[in-house]
């Protein structure tokens, strides 16, 4: 089937959006959020809603400028080389890091949890496989997608479940509280890396029937997934409480690793999650690493794509395995926010430019 | 015989100068103990023989050769040949015809020759399905011989709209091959590309259906790229989903492409059952392909690498009945599993009656015995046993060999990384799988994007149905 021909339904966009979304809720969120100032959990969570969604719904609009094509070209085709700059580079830079940061994370976290002695170079590994599957277009990214979201979203959704038992919600009360004082903590915008992954359709807007439609399969996956994402803030906290909670890196793995049922065949139940949360983490590489390329490939048309994913890939192995410390992974999310709103925030702007410019252009 | 008919024959025997059809086809057959070129008397001033090959032909061209009075060989000799269907044909016609079992009429001096539809192919006669029996549903089978098979298509699909295209494949040993396509639901463009890929063959001879899928493009390391069966009805279900089907003579099994990697697991079966019935089955074999996949990977995992993964009560009945092997869990499986293919291999290559025996002492004797001395656990027998277990229950025979090497390599992965290494060994086997093709058509379909020529899922069978309801009821 060749490229030109494809064209990816709506359901197809949720389920890359799930897999991103799986991919990125777990490692670091729940413990941001717990850091917020207030402990009202619920609000910021709803307000990263809400705010992802609009950030949709305008990089939506920006995408429907020009149907058929992906967003590095609109924004080329609508502002030229100097907004194609303004806006490339940047999310080049903003993809890199997160693919590094994402991959080191978890891979961190299978080493805290599953296999203790097992080099970092060897883990790594996750960043080939997800290579492997960018080098096969969004065709392939797709299709792995609905397999992976298939098998990984039932294990999730059966964690969370199963995560119910035990709970006392004595330990968080009152549990409506509303109080707007997340807005003023830095953690309420470092968590905002959770929502943004709307911008990973750059690459693909141009299968879309209708692009400006985009906006529906991210609220769509947002709402599938705010249960778990909901679940893995506050089920510690019931577990635990508030406190112990904080004290934790990996709130709801701890909380995985309390469930005991006598029923129940598996005892570690963290190995499952873990398991679920890696083909999430694969495929949202992969589509990260799709995105890197494309961008590439815009500004240099000359570039041929099987080097440029093989340099890419082998620039996120070298750089993931280069962190040195947790710490600097919390920090890094941290680092990345100024660049990530520049983003989510810079669309609506570019959409207010062209408009402009057609405007001029119609009456000229 | 039409007078029509009569002039022709004769106008294809007339000497031209400088031919020589005889010679050219006893030069071409010399050193054949089975060709044979039999003077049948004079016709026209004109020496009329008959070239056959005694091994391939039936009886009609004794009409000929046992005529007794050779001063009357004339037009009213010709005239008693009954047969059905004849040609003219130049000296490459001819040769390829003979090769046939066709007879060929000519004169020394003629330049083509009238071909008789002669032939009498041995072939074997039409019986049950060998590798895809079913309960429920037609008990007849392909056989080798390309006509045959031809034929039964015809009689299970009575339709103008059921086309055929034919050729040939191999330069030395030409072999017929044709391809059925259903006219308005079948893809032009899937139709269009095989017959391009037809064209591209360059091969001295072909053998069977699976060497002429791979010379149609379907390259692929392991997966088979599409289904190949011996059963008329699966054809025909699969023509009717906008499927092409290729017939090759000398072999019973047909191609259906394209293929998806979920068609492998339907059976023939699944179409005449109740619905429900149908997705238990289908599912029982989903369990059963990941069962034999992973088993004993994650026997290998939950025994080495992530010992705390399992229920406290299971590693220690694992470790006791572990506890005199002298080998590691992943030497151990791999021992077993070897075993175990060897065992399976056996049993397939010998002749029926041995191969029981064979099965008999392998499994049970050699089994027994292998935990007694230790070298393999109690506890991994089961697990090999319903590995084995699992594999047959393929519906494909190609895809059981597939998982059968599968198995290995996700058994060293869960020896390296454990249960981390099974999940890695599935998603890079799905990232495989996900972007491979069958003529065009993605083999993971119906999962991501939608191939317009794949349309024979239940699904869009389903919606097919319903908008055609729709349009009845007005």
């Amino acid at each position: 089937m060749s490229g030109r021909a494809l064209r990816l339904s709506e359901t197809q966009y949720v389920f890359l959006m799930l897999g991103v979304f799986g991919s990125k809720s777990f490692f670091l969120y729940p413990n941001l959020i717990l850091h917020t100032a207030g402990g009202s959990y619920w609000m910021p969570i709803l307000t990263g809603l809400a705010l992802g969604v609009l950030g949709a719904w305008s990089f939506a609009k920006l995408l429907a400028l020009h149907p058929g094509l992906d967003a590095f070209a609109v924004v080329k085709r609508s502002l030229g080389w100097p907004g194609l700059l303004l806006f490339a580079l940047p999310f080049g830079w903003y993809l890199w890091r997160d693919m590094m940061l994402i991959a080191r994370a978890h891979v961190e976290i299978i080493s805290m949890t599953v296999l203790h002695t097992t080099p970092l170079w060897v883990l790594h590994c996750i960043i080939w496989v997800a290579l492997f599957l960018a080098m096969g277009g969004i065709a392939s990214i797709t299709r792995a997608a609905a397999v992976f979201v298939v098998v990984g979203v039932p294990l999730i959704v059966g964690l969370t479940l199963l995560g119910l038992s035990d709970l006392q919600f004595t330990l968080h009360e009152p549990l409506r509280s509303s109080d707007a004082a997340y807005l003023g903590s830095k953690n309420f915008y470092a968590s905002s890396y959770v929502w943004v992954g709307f911008l990973y359709f750059a690459s693909s807007a141009q299968h879309a029937r209708r692009p400006g439609r985009l906006w529906r399969p991210f609220a769509a996956a947002a709402l599938c997934f705010l249960p778990i994402i909901a679940g893995a803030v506050y089920l510690p906290v019931l577990t635990f409480g508030v406190g112990f909670s904080k004290a934790l890196s990996f709130p709801f793995l701890s909380k995985m690793d309390s469930i005991s049922h006598y029923w129940l065949v598996v005892e570690n139940l963290t190995a499952v999650f873990i398991s679920a949360a890696i083909l999430f983490v694969i495929l949202t590489i992969g589509l990260m690493m799709h995105c890197f390329v494309t961008a590439l490939r815009t500004m240099l048309p000359m570039l041929p794509g099987r080097y440029a994913y093989l340099a890419v890939g082998a620039g996120t192995y070298v750089s993931a395995l280069l962190i040195p410390s947790w710490k600097w992974i919390e920090n890094g999310v941290w680092m990345d926010t100024p660049v990530r709103l520049y983003l989510v925030l810079l669309v609506p702007l570019f959409l207010l430019l062209a408009r402009l410019r057609e405007r001029r252009s119609v009456r000229a | 015989m039409t007078g029509h008919r009569k002039r022709s024959i004769w106008q294809a025997l007339r000497p031209v100068p400088g031919s020589g059809l005889l010679a050219g086809l006893r030069d071409s057959f010399k050193d054949m103990a089975d060709f044979e070129a039999i003077r049948l008397g004079e016709a026209a001033s004109q020496e009329l023989y008959s070239c056959y090959l005694t091994t391939l032909v039936g009886s009609e061209h004794l009409i000929f050769a046992l005529d007794p009075d050779a001063e009357r060989m004339d037009e009213a000799l010709v005239e008693r040949y009954v047969g059905t269907k004849y040609a003219e044909g130049d000296l490459k016609a001819c040769i390829e015809a003979l090769c046939r079992g066709c007879t060929v009429l000519c004169t020394p001096a003629s330049a083509s020759g009238i071909i008789l539809e002669t032939g009498e192919w041995q072939q074997r006669s039409v019986t049950q399905p060998q590798s895809e029996n079913v309960i429920q549903g037609p008990m007849y089978a392909f056989n080798e011989c390309y006509h045959t098979n031809v034929a039964m298509m015809r009689q299970r699909m009575r339709t103008p709209k059921l086309k055929l295209w034919e050729t040939t494949v191999g330069e030395v040993a030409p072999v017929q091959s044709g391809m059925f396509y259903m006219e308005g639901i079948t893809d032009e463009g899937l139709v269009q590309r095989i017959q391009q890929q037809f064209s591209k063959i360059e091969v001295d001879g072909i053998q069977d259906t699976g060497e002429l899928l791979r010379l149609l493009g379907a390259r692929s390391v392991l997966f088979p790229l599409a289904i190949t069966t011996e059963r008329p009805d699966r054809l025909a279900s699969s023509l009717l989903s906008g499927k092409v089907v290729i017939l090759l003579d000398g072999t019973p099994r047909a191609i259906v492409a394209p293929g998806a990697f979920s068609d492998f697991w339907e059976a023939a079966e699944d179409w005449y059952l109740m619905p429900f019935i149908a997705v238990f089955l289908r599912t029982i074999r989903f369990m059963a392909l990941l069962t034999n996949l992973f088993l004993p990977s994650f026997y290998v995992a939950v025994t080495s690498v992530n010992i705390d993964v399992n229920r406290l009560e299971i590693s220690l009945a694992a470790a006791g009945s572990r506890e005199a092997v002298p080998y590691p869990v992943l030497v151990e499986t791999l021992l077993i599993l070897f075993l175990l293919d060897c065992i399976v291999e056996a049993g397939v290559r010998l002749p029926r009656t041995i191969s029981a025996t064979v099965t008999m002492v392998g499994g049970v004797v050699l089994g027994q015995a292998i935990i007694q001395a230790n070298i393999v656990s109690n506890l991994l027998v089961i697990v090999a046993a319903t590995t084995a277990l699992t594999n047959f229950i393929v519906v494909d025979y190609q895809m059981g060999l597939v998982q059968r090497v599968l198995k290995y390599f996700v058994l060293i992965g869960a020896g390296v990384l454990g249960i981390l290494g099974i999940v890695l060994s599935f998603a890079i086997m799905v990232v495989f799988l996900s972007r491979m093709e069958s003529f065009g058509v993605a083999y993971l379909s119906p999962a991501g994007p939608r191939a317009r020529v794949y349309a024979g899922d239940p699904l869009m069978r389903f919606k097919r149905g319903r908008d055609r309801h729709k349009e009845r009821s007005g």
